[in-house]
């Protein structure tokens, strides 16, 4: 879809509600009117086709008609936000970024980083060649370099055409990521409205207090947050009533905290999410409330499972990384590094884990998502996160993070533990270790950082 | 310790439902021949050992190292073989403090 479509599309929407961040509420008029205010901005400024932007600040009014002023103008937008401060520089060198903006106040301050010739990027000059603009996402990869995900944002726009009906959505995840992204296409391409909250902590509480004040429908989310949800309990002190919908991606979601949340909202559906920066956010269904089976498809999407791992191969996929070879096969496969399990049909999925962190006990292979889920449905227990150390008689041994709600010695703690796991699940799975933390490790985005203790 | 050393296998064996003829003894073989345990009740019952001993003395002390696996005997061949080899670390380790 063109962004002109799209922008016509938002023009149709007239004077409903788009955006509300705190006081400041944005029709869809006005939204039409921001994007073409910044369109000229950025054109008399001297932006052109190609042109790569550093979108700077998280989610707001001013920079999502930014975001689409970038495209209007065939230029590539790079949103940063806050949270990746630090990877601000590196990111805008590895994109050659020849402007970069900021989206927090109106007008939006526009910086030329450097004029002149430079060497173009290949894929950059393939899209300027399309004529079509650009979107650039960095993978949340918590060390080594990280890799720019080139979109086509003609072929990224394709999936969103009217389809579902308007909610009020929350925009839980972020500005700089895929979700964050799906999450503000699907929400203004419908007619929705998008409720944006202050800075990117995203607190239990202040995500309740949200919900209630705005009566939000759709909730998209990570499972490591609604398992923070539960815990804290905050649920309990608000109206939480308006809620259709929570959808919940990123990382596997423990069977034990999907049944809580079934308790707690059963008249919510509860829908899993799949996707990553390189292939985008496709349609998923999800078997029911209660499952973690999936069936991931739509148009242009295909999959298979080739040793455990699932396979992608799409028409809306990226363009491919700037600074890292094309993870596609000859065929166009792209293998996505996620274990899954297939069900008899061979139609649904279910998400095991990364590949990367799939611990190899004496041989067997273990995901760490699993044994996590078994164990969050113990007593006394507030989280975990299972990782692998290295052990001279196994080669690998599965030791458990856990964060206790009260204190327990370690040796009562883990033989009521491993008595827990019997049954549930094999002796090779289960933990050997089991330590005692204040807090688990998380990466920028909210996910479990399995590897930190690796390095 | 040959004590505490037997209560850790009693307490994963009760965990595996094994019911053994004998009871447990210093001779009782962990590897090899007639072992009690296997890889991963081996592994277990080390990282128990570790915990009880830790809290024990409240040092912390690592028996699965280079040092253990080097020896030309493995001071995991037997209950009684493990008791001796944390009981000599638990010296080691109090002559290095003293």
């Amino acid at each position: 879809m063109k962004t002109n479509d799209l922008i016509e599309r938002l023009e149709s929407f007239g004077d409903t509600i788009a955006i509300i961040q705190q006081d400041v509420v944005v029709t869809y008029q006005q939204l039409v009117l921001n994007i073409h205010k910044y369109t000229d901005l950025l054109v008399r400024n001297g932006v052109v086709s190609g042109d790569v932007m550093a979108l700077e600040g998280d989610f707001s009014p001013t920079s999502i008609a930014l975001l689409l002023a970038i495209w209007n103008c065939n230029a590539v937008a790079m949103p940063l936000t806050v949270a990746s401060h630090d990877r601000r520089e590196r990111c805008i060198r590895i994109a050659g970024c020849r402007w970069r903006c900021h989206g927090l106040n109106d007008p939006p301050r526009i910086d030329r980083l450097y004029s002149g010739e430079t060497d173009e990027q290949e894929l950059i000059q393939k899209l300027k060649h399309r004529n079509h603009p650009g979107l650039i996402l960095f993978t949340s990869g918590t060390t080594a370099e990280p890799k720019a995900v080139l979109h086509d944002s003609t072929l990224f726009l394709r999936k969103f055409r009217p389809s579902r009906p308007a909610m009020i959505t929350l925009a839980f995840l972020m500005f700089d990521h895929m979700g964050g992204l799906d999450t503000l296409f699907y929400t203004l391409g419908n007619g929705g409205r998008l409720i944006i909250l202050n800075g990117v902590k995203r607190s239990p509480e202040e995500v309740a207090i949200a919900i209630e004040h705005h009566r939000i429908e759709l909730l998209p989310t990570s499972p490591t947050f609604l398992n923070f949800l539960i815990m804290s309990e905050v649920y309990k002190n608000y109206d939480l009533s308006s809620l259709k919908r929570i959808s919940y991606g990123s990382e596997p979601m423990p069977e034990s905290t999907l049944k809580r949340l079934t308790q707690i909202f059963p008249e919510v559906n509860l829908a899993q999410s799949y996707g990553t920066s390189e292939l985008g956010v496709p349609r998923v269904k999800s078997m029911s409330s209660e499952s973690t089976w999936i069936r991931i498809g739509g148009e242009g999407f295909e999959t298979k499972v080739v040793a455990g791992q699932l396979k992608v191969r799409s028409s809306t996929a990226m363009m491919g990384y700037l600074n890292a070879i094309s993870p596609f096969d000859d065929d166009g496969w792209y293998a996505t590094g996620d274990m899954v399990e297939t069900d008899p049909t061979g139609e649904y999925y279910r998400i095991l884990g990364r590949a990367s962190d799939l611990i190899n006990v004496g041989g067997e292979k273990v995901a760490p998502a699993e044994v996590e889920s078994v164990l969050l449905g113990a007593d006394n227990i507030a989280d975990v996160m299972v990782t692998a150390l290295p052990n001279p008689i196994l080669g690998q041994m599965i030791v458990a993070r856990v964060v206790l709600l009260c204190p327990e010695p370690v040796v009562e703690l883990s033989h009521r533990l491993r008595s827990f796991c019997q049954g549930k699940l094999a002796a090779y799975q289960t933990p050997l270790k089991f330590e005692v933390v204040e807090r688990l490790e998380q990466t920028s985005s909210g996910k479990k950082w399995r590897n930190k203790s690796r390095e | 310790m040959l004590e505490l050393i037997v209560k850790s296998v009693q307490d994963i064996l009760n965990l595996t439902d094994k019911k053994l003829a004998e009871g447990i003894t210093a001779d009782t073989p962990l590897v090899g021949a007639g072992r009690v345990v296997d890889s991963i009740g081996l592994v277990t019952l080390i990282v128990d050992v570790e915990n009880r001993v830790a809290e024990h003395t409240n040092r912390p002390i690592s028996l699965m190292d280079d040092r253990a696996m080097s020896q030309t005997r493995s001071p995991f061949r037997t209950v009684g073989t493990l008791a001796e080899y944390v009981q000599e670390l638990i010296h080691a380790d109090l002559k290095e403090r003293s």
